[in-house]
C-alpha cells in the first residue's frame, strides 16, 4: 500500500518503491510532468570506460525511475546505437522497461536541444537535475571542458543552456575531472553545483561511482525521510570517495566541491550553516516534485491527513530545536528533544495503528 | 605553534657577518693587512710556506699525490725534497692523515721553527688528546695580551717565535679556544672566539686564506649556541674558504661536520663527498660519511665498502674512526671486541678523548667498575668537555637503556648547558621514558638555542601535533591516539594490550612498573620522527620500554600492515626489556617478539628468507645482532626477524619455555649471548646454531634449494599478480613447461598456476598451486597458493573447500584484510555465523576503520547472543563513520536496551531521532523505553 500523502514531509515514503508496488507507481512520465533527470555520459576514451560511464548513467536513471513519485529521465550517451553494456536488455519487466534507453548521442548540440526542450515543457517550479558523467579537462589552467563526442562542452556554453531554466530549481553534478572549473560560470543564486574535483584535478575521478550509489540504496538518506537532499548525496559520495582513497593508501587526486550560495567558489565541506555553502543543498531534495507527493490512496482520510500535518510540524520543531542547540545546556536540549519526539512518536503510532489493522 | 626554520641549515645566508667577496690569494691578504712577515728561517721557509699555492703546499709532486690520497707516493716525494719549502709540512700532513702522529710531530719539530709548523704541531697534539702540549705551542703564536687588535697586534708571548701571520694567529686562537672549552675555561674561550669573529669582520676583503676562513667558520659554529644565525654564517664562510682554495678539504670537512651536527645528513654527505671526489682516501671525509650513514635508519648502504672500514684502512689509529667502530661493535652487542678495539687504540694514543669516551661507554654498558677510572682520566684532562657523558648517553640510548641515557645526558647538560647534543639527548630520552612534559621543556630550550637541529625541531613539531591527539587513560595503559581515530581504535588497542599484558604476566611473570604509554600515529613520518627524530624509518613500531610508538592502521595501505600484531610485538619487547633491565640482546628480543606475534596472529615465511637460506647468508646466533644493527644486504633486517623467531621457536620446543625465561634472567644479569646460552642451555653457541640449522634445513631446505637463483635473489618477488589482475605477458604454456620442468620451484608453480587460473584452466591451475603449497606450506606472501585454491573452489561451487583454503592462506597472511572479509562472507553463506564472526573479528585487527564490517559483525554477534560483542561493534560502526548514522544509532540503542542499559539506550535513540525525526523504528523504540520506565 502506498502511504504517500499530501505532505512534503514524507516519513513513510520509500525512495525506491518496492517491486510489488510498481503497478501503483506513476512511472515513465511524459515530458513535462515533473522533476526531470538529464544524464549525459561523455566520451569514454576506451571501450572499458565508455561502458562504465554508460553503466553509471543507466544505473542512475533506473534508480530515479524507481522513485516512489514520477521522475522524467532523459539520457544521452556516447554511442547510443550500440547494444552494449548495462543498457542492453537488462531492464526488469514492467512499465519502467525502456525508460532509460538513451534518446540520443551526447554531443554538445544534442544536449543543447534536449535541455531546451526540457526547459520548454517542465512545469513551473519543478526541478532539474543534470548529471555529467565522464572526463573533464583543463588546458594548462585555461578553460575547463567536459569531453563530449565532437566539440567539448565549456562552462560558458552550459551556462547559456541552463539560462532557459530560469524559474526552476537546478542542480548540476559534474562527476568528472577538472569539474571545479565549471563552478564560476555556472554558479547562480538558487542553483546547486556539485563538482567531483577541483579545477586543476585532471585525474579520473572515483566520486562518480559513489554519487550513483547514493541513489541506489537507502544509506545516503541520512535523516531517513525518504528523500535525498543534495547535501546528503554530496556528503555520502564524498565520504565514500575519501574512504576508498584511504583504504587503498592512495594520495587523493580529487577533492569534491559543492557550491550553492552563488559565489562560484565551492566548499569542500559544505554544511547547513548560514552564510556558507550547504544551506540550500540541505533543504533541496533532488528530483522531488515541487507540489509534493500526492496520495494515490483514497483510504487516507481527513484525520490521518491532520495527523500527518501535525507530525510535519513537530518534525519542523525538532529541526528548529537542533538549530538552537549551540545556545542550550545539553540536558535541557535533550529533555526538550525527547518531549517533542515522544509527541511525534505517539502520532506516528496512531498513524500506524489503522494501517496495521488493515493488514 | 610553528617553527619557521626548517631544521636544515641552509647553505647560504648572511646576517652577522658582512658580505665579503672571495679573496684571491693569501699573499694579497698579507699585503693588505700590512702585517709583518714572520722572521725568515735559515731555509726561508716562513714566506715560502705561507705563500704556497693552495693546500697542502710544498713540492708539487708530493702535493699532487697528497691531494689525491696517494699517501705512499706523497711521503716518498716529500722525503725526497724535504728541504724544499713546504715539504716538511706536507710530509707531516701525510703522516697525520695516515695515523703516524708521532712521526708527524717529529718531522715538524726537526726543522726550522715556523709559525705554521707550530700550529700544525699543536693541532696534532690536540687530535690525540695531548692538550697541554698543544696549548704550550699555541701560546707561543699569540700576542701576550688578550686585547683584540688586528690593526695593532700586541707583542708576542715571551717564548714566542716571532710575529705570526694574522691568519695563523687567528687559527691558533680558534684551536686554543677549543682547548679552553674542553678545559672548562668557557668564558675565556668564548671571549677569544668572539674576538676572532670581530677580527674577521674588521679585516679588509681578501685578508685571510682558506684555512683562516675555515677557522673563522669554526669560531662562528662554537658561538652559534647563543646566536643561531651564526650557524648559517659559518656555512657561508666555509663556502668562501672552499672557493678560495678548492683543493683544501678543511672547509668542506668543517661544513660537513656542522651540517651533520644538525642532522642535515644529505647536505653533510654532499660536503664529505666533495672531499672524496678529489681524495677518495681522505680518512676524515670517510669518517664523516660513516657518521652520517650511522645517523640514518640502518639498512644496508649502497656503498660497496663501508666508509668507516675505508677510513680505518687509511688511518687505523684515527681516534674518531676507532671510536665509531667501537660504537658499532657495541650496537652489535659484541662487547669483548669493542673493549679490545678501544684498548688497542688507547695503547697507541693513551690520551685521545674520543677513545677514552669509547672505552668508557664499553665499560659502562658492561657494568665494568673500570669505567670510573676511565672517566677520571677523561675529566682530569678535559673537565669542561661533555663528550664523555654524551658518548655514554648515546651508547646507552642505542642499547635501549633510556633511563641511563637520560641520566648521562642530564649530567652533560648540567656541565655544559649550551651543549646541543646533551640537551637533545636528554629531551629525547625523557620522551622515550614517558616524561613528555619535562622532555618537551628541555627540547624547547634546545630549540631556542639552536633552531637548526632537525631532530629537535621535528620532535617539537610532533609534540605540537600530539597536543591534538586523544589520550585514553585505561590504567595501567595510556593510549595516545589520533583524535579522528580514537573512538574506533581505542577499544581494540586496549583489548589487545590488556590481553598481551595478561599473557606476559602469566607466562613471563612480568608486570610493568608503571603506566604503559602506547602512542599510535596515523602518519608514518610522525611515527618515524617519534622514533629516530627523522623521517623515513621503515619500521612499524618501536618500544622504548614502557613507552611504545607504532603506526596506526591508517598509516599504511590496507592489507600491508597488521597493527594488532605490531602492538603485540612491541609489548613483548616491553616484557623482555623490563625483565632484563633493558639488557636483552637485540636479536633475542626481536626473535622473542616475532615468535610471540606469530603464535598469536600467525605469519608466514617470505621468499627473501628462503633465498638467504639457499645462499648461506643466515647469521649464526652469536652474530645475529649484526643482522639488525649492521645489515650488509638489502632486506637483511626482516629476514633476521624471522630467523631470530625460528631460533626462539626452537628453544621453546627443544629446551622448554622456562629456558626462554632463564635466558632473559641471564641477560638481565649481564650475560652476553654466548654466556647466557652456555649458562642456561649448557651448550656452546655453535651447538645451538647446528641444531637450529638442522631444523631450518628440514623445514625449508628443499624449498630454498628449489628456487632458481635468478628468481629469488636480492630482489625476490613476493608472488604473482593478484587474481583478477592481468597475468604476465609470458605465454601460459611457457610458464607451465617451466613449472613442470622444475617441480621443486615454488615460484614457477605459483606463476604457472596464476597464468592457468587467468586462462580459466582451473583444474590445471589447482595442480600447480597444490604443488606450490606442498613446497612452501607456510608461504606468507599476499598471493599464496591457498588464496588461488580458494578462488578455484569458489568458482567450482565448493564453498566449504574455498573457505578452508582461504583460512589456510590467512593463517600465514593475517594482514590480508579483504580476504578476511571474503572468508566471513563464505562462512556466513555456509550458515556458520560463529566462523563468520571470527573472521570479521580478525579483519578488524588488520584494519578497523570500515564501518560495514562492524555492522556485519554486530549482526552476527546479535544472532549468536553475544551482547558484549554486539555493543562493541555497534559503537565501532558509529565511530567508523557509517553513512547510515541514524540507523546505526538506533541499532545501538536497541542493543543497549536488550543489554538492560535503558538510560544509554534512550540517549542513543534520541540521537538517532535528532538526525531522522520521523524514523519509524526509532520512534517506536523511544516509546517503548518511555513506557518501560
Amino acid at each position: 500500500m502506498n502511504r504517500a500523502a499530501v505532505v512534503s514531509l514524507a516519513g513513510a515514503i520509500s525512495l525506491a518503491a518496492p517491486a510489488a508496488s510498481g503497478a501503483e507507481r506513476s512511472t515513465g512520465p511524459p515530458e513535462g510532468s515533473g522533476p526531470t533527470l538529464v544524464v549525459v555520459a561523455g566520451v569514454g576514451g576506451d571501450p572499458e570506460r565508455r561502458e562504465r560511464f554508460r553503466g553509471w548513467a543507466d544505473a542512475l536513471c533506473r534508480a530515479a525511475a524507481g522513485f516512489a513519485w514520477p521522475v522524467a529521465t532523459r539520457v544521452l550517451v556516447e554511442r547510443p546505437g550500440e547494444p552494449e553494456g548495462a543498457n542492453s536488455g537488462t531492464y526488469p519487466p514492467g512499465e519502467n522497461a525502456g525508460a532509460c534507453v538513451p534518446e540520443g548521442r551526447s554531443t554538445r548540440d544534442e544536449l543543447a536541444a534536449l535541455l531546451s526542450a526540457t526547459a520548454a515543457t517542465l512545469p513551473e517550479g519543478e526541478p532539474l537535475l543534470l548529471v555529467l558523467i565522464g572526463h573533464g579537462s583543463s588546458s594548462g589552467g585555461g578553460t575547463a571542458r567536459f569531453n563530449l563526442p565532437g566539440p567539448d562542452l565549456t562552462p560558458a556554453e552550459l551556462a547559456l543552456m541552463l539560462d532557459e531554466f530560469g524559474g526552476h530549481p537546478v542542480t548540476v553534478a559534474h562527476l568528472g575531472s577538472a569539474a571545479g572549473g565549471f563552478l564560476p560560470a555556472l554558479s547562480a543564486p538558487g542553483r546547486i553545483l556539485l563538482a567531483a574535483s577541483r579545477a586543476h584535478e585532471t585525474n579520473e575521478t572515483r566520486f562518480a561511482r559513489h554519487f550513483v550509489a547514493a541513489f541506489e540504496g537507502a544509506a545516503a538518506d541520512r535523516n531517513r525521510d525518504g528523500r535525498l537532499s543534495a547535501l546528503e548525496v554530496f556528503d555520502y559520495a564524498r565520504a565514500a570517495t575519501e574512504r576508498e582513497y584511504e583504504e587503498e593508501g592512495l594520495l587523493r587526486t580529487e577533492h569534491p566541491l559543492l557550491d550553492d550560495d552563488g559565489d562560484g567558489e565551492g566548499a569542500a565541506e559544505p554544511a547547513p550553516v548560514p552564510g556558507s555553502d550547504g544551506v540550500l543543498a540541505a533543504r533541496t531534495h533532488l528530483l522531488f516534485p515541487a507540489s509534493g507527493v500526492l496520495a494515490a490512496d483514497s483510504e487516507v482520510g481527513e484525520a490521518e491527513r491532520r495527523l500527518l500535518a501535525e507530525r510535519d510540524a513537530l518534525a519542523a520543531r525538532v529541526d528548529a530545536l537542533r538549530g538552537a542547540r549551540a545556545g542550550m545546556e545539553e540536558e535541557a536540549y535533550f529533555a526538550e528533544l525527547e518531549r517533542l519526539l515522544l509527541e511525534l512518536a505517539e502520532i506516528n503510532e496512531r498513524l500506524a495503528a489503522p494501517r496495521e489493522g488493515v493488514r | 605553534m610553528s617553527r619557521s626554520p626548517t631544521g636544515a641549515v641552509p647553505r647560504r645566508s648572511s646576517t652577522l657577518f658582512r658580505s665579503r667577496p672571495a679573496a684571491a690569494t693569501l699573499l694579497a691578504s698579507a699585503v693588505a693587512l700590512g702585517a709583518p712577515a714572520f722572521p725568515a728561517g735559515g731555509e726561508g721557509q716562513q714566506q715560502a710556506e705561507a705563500a704556497a699555492e693552495g693546500w697542502p703546499g710544498g713540492p708539487e709532486a708530493g702535493a699532487a699525490a697528497l691531494r689525491a690520497g696517494r699517501y705512499e707516493e706523497a711521503e716518498s716525494a716529500y722525503r725526497r725534497d724535504l728541504r724544499v719549502p713546504g715539504a716538511r709540512r706536507g710530509l707531516a700532513e701525510t703522516l697525520r692523515l695516515t695515523g703516524r702522529y708521532r712521526e708527524a710531530l717529529e718531522v715538524l719539530a726537526a726543522g726550522e721553527t715556523t709559525a705554521e709548523r707550530l700550529l700544525d704541531r699543536a693541532r696534532i697534539h690536540r687530535d690525540i688528546g695531548e692538550d697541554a702540549a698543544a696549548r704550550a705551542l699555541l701560546v707561543r703564536l699569540l700576542p701576550s695580551s688578550s686585547a683584540d687588535s688586528a690593526e695593532a697586534p700586541s707583542p708576542p708571548a715571551s717564548n714566542a717565535v716571532g710575529s705570526a701571520p694574522p691568519g695563523v694567529v687567528l687559527r691558533a686562537e680558534v684551536l686554543l679556544a677549543d682547548l679552553e672549552l674542553a678545559a672548562g675555561e668557557r668564558e675565556t674561550a668564548l671571549s677569544r672566539l668572539d674576538r676572532v669573529v670581530g677580527r674577521y669582520n674588521r679585516a679588509p676583503p681578501n685578508a685571510f686564506d682558506a684555512r683562516a676562513l675555515t677557522a673563522v667558520g669554526v669560531a662562528a659554529t662554537r658561538l652559534g649556541f647563543d646566536s643561531s644565525g651564526l650557524f648559517r654564517d659559518a656555512l657561508r664562510v666555509f663556502d668562501e674558504a672552499a672557493l678560495l682554495d678548492p683543493a683544501d678539504p678543511a672547509p668542506h670537512l668543517a661544513a660537513g661536520d656542522l651540517l651533520a651536527a644538525k642532522f642535515n645528513n644529505t647536505e653533510a654527505a654532499r660536503s664529505f663527498a666533495a672531499v672524496l671526489e678529489r681524495n677518495p682516501r681522505h680518512p676524515e671525509a670517510l669518517l664523516g660519511l660513516a657518521r652520517v650513514a650511522r645517523v640514518g635508519h640502518g639498512g644496508a648502504s649502497g656503498e660497496r665498502e663501508d666508509p668507516l672500514q675505508r677510513a680505518l684502512g687509511v688511518n687505523q689509529h684515527h681516534p674518531g674512526a676507532v671510536a665509531l667502530r667501537v660504537r658499532q661493535l657495541l650496537e652489535a652487542e659484541r662487547i669483548p671486541e669493542a673493549r679490545e678495539a678501544a684498548r688497542a687504540a688507547l695503547t697507541a694514543l693513551p690520551d685521545a678523548p674520543e677513545l677514552l669516551a669509547a672505552l668508557g661507554a664499553v665499560q659502562f654498558l658492561d657494568d665494568d667498575p673500570g669505567a670510573g677510572e676511565t672517566e677520571a682520566r677523561f675529566r682530569a684532562a678535559r673537565p669542561g668537555d661533555p663528550g664523555f657523558d654524551v658518548g655514554l648517553a648515546e651508547a646507552a640510548e642505542r642499547q635501549r637503556r633510556y633511563r641511563e641515557a637520560a641520566d648521562r645526558a642530564r649530567a652533560a647538560s648540567a656541565a655544559r648547558p649550551d651543549s646541543a647534543a646533551a640537551n637533545r639527548l636528554l629531551g629525547l630520552n625523557l620522551l622515550r621514558l614517558g616524561a613528555v612534559a619535562e622532555g618537551r621543556e628541555v627540547l624547547e630550550e634546545a630549540f631556542r638555542r639552536d633552531p637548526f637541529d632537525a631532530l629537535v625541531k621535528n620532535t617539537l613539531d610532533l609534540l605540537d601535533e600530539l597536543d591534538g591527539f586523544t589520550v585514553v587513560a585505561a590504567p595501567p595503559l595510556e593510549l595516545v591516539l589520533p583524535a579522528k581515530e580514537a573512538a574506533v581504535l581505542a577499544p581494540y588497542a586496549e583489548q589487545i594490550a590488556r590481553e598481551a599484558l595478561d599473557e606476559f604476566r602469566g607466562r613471563y611473570r612480568f608486570t610493568p612498573s608503571g603506566t604503559v604509554r602506547i602512542e599510535m600515529y596515523d602518519r608514518s613520518a610522525d611515527f618515524s620522527v617519534r622514533t629516530v627524530g627523522l623521517t623515513g624509518l621503515g619500521a612499524h613500531g618501536v618500544c622504548f620500554g614502557e613507552t611504545l610508538a607504532l603506526e596506526s592502521p591508517s598509516a599504511r595501505p590496507v592489507a600491508r600492515y597488521h597493527w594488532a600484531s605490531t602492538l603485540w610485538h612491541e609489548l613483548a619487547h616491553t616484557a623482555a626489556m623490563g625483565l632484563t633491565d633493558n639488557r636483552v640482546p637485540r636479536w633475542f628480543t626481536e626473535g622473542l617478539s616475532q615468535w610471540e606475534e606469530r603464535q598469536k596472529f600467525g605469519d608466514g615465511v617470505g621468499l627473501p628468507f628462503l633465498a638467504a637460506l639457499r645462499d648461506g647468508r643466515l647469521l649464526p646466533v652469536s652474530r645475529m645482532n649484526d643482522g639488525f644493527t649492521r645489515p650488509t644486504w638489502p632486506g637483511q633486517v626482516p629476514v633476521s626477524y624471522y630467523h631470530a623467531s625460528l631460533v626462539v621457536e626452537h628453544l621453546e620446543r627443544e629446551h622448554g619455555f622456562p629456558a626462554i625465561v632463564a635466558l632473559l634472567e641471564s641477560f638481565g644479569a649481564g650475560a652476553s649471548t654466548d654466556e647466557a646460552i652456555a649458562e642456561v642451555l649448557g651448550i656452546p653457541p655453535e651447538t645451538l646454531d647446528a641444531a637450529v640449522n638442522a631444523v631450518i634445513e628440514e623445514r625449508f631446505g628443499e624449498a630454498a634449494r628449489g628456487l632458481a637463483a635468478a628468481e629469488a635473489g636480492e630482489e625476490a618477488p613476493e608472488g604473482p599478480p593478484a587474481a583478477g589482475e592481468p597475468a604476465e605477458a609470458e605465454p601460459v604454456e611457457a610458464l607451465v613447461a617451466a613449472a613442470d620442468a622444475a617441480p621443486g620451484n615454488f615460484l614457477f608453480q605459483l606463476r604457472a598456476g596464476a597464468a592457468l587460473f587467468e586462462a580459466g584452466r582451473d583444474e590445471e591451475a589447482a595442480e600447480r598451486f597444490r604443488r606450490a603449497a606442498a613446497i612452501v606450506p607456510e608461504y606468507g606472501g599476499e598471493n599464496g597458493p591457498y588464496r588461488f585454491l580458494a578462488r578455484i573452489h569458489e568458482r567450482a561451487g565448493r564453498p566449504a573447500e574455498a573457505a578452508a583454503a582461504l583460512a589456510r592462506h590467512l593463517a600465514h597472511a593475517p594482514a590480508a584484510y579483504r580476504d578476511w572479509l571474503l572468508l566471513a562472507e563464505m562462512r556466513a553463506a555456509d550458515s556458520d555465523p560463529a566462523g563468520a564472526a571470527a573472521a570479521l573479528d580478525s579483519a578488524l585487527f588488520a584494519y578497523p576503520f570500515d564501518a560495514e564490517p562492524h555492522e556485519r559483525l554486530a549482526e552476527h554477534a546479535a544472532a549468536l547472543g553475544d551482547g558484549a560483542l554486539e555493543l562493541r561493534e555497534r559503537r565501532a560502526a558509529l565511530a567508523a563513520g557509517t553513512p547510515d548514522r541514524a540507523g546505526a544509532l538506533y541499532r545501538l540503542a536497541d542493543a543497549l536496551r536488550r543489554a538492560g542499559d535503558r538510560p544509554a539506550a534512550r540517549r542513543r535513540v534520541l540521537e538517532a531521532l535528532e538526525i531522522a525525526p520521523t524514523y519509524d523504528p526509532a520512534l517506536r523504540l523511544l516509546l517503548d523505553l518511555r513506557r518501560a520506565r
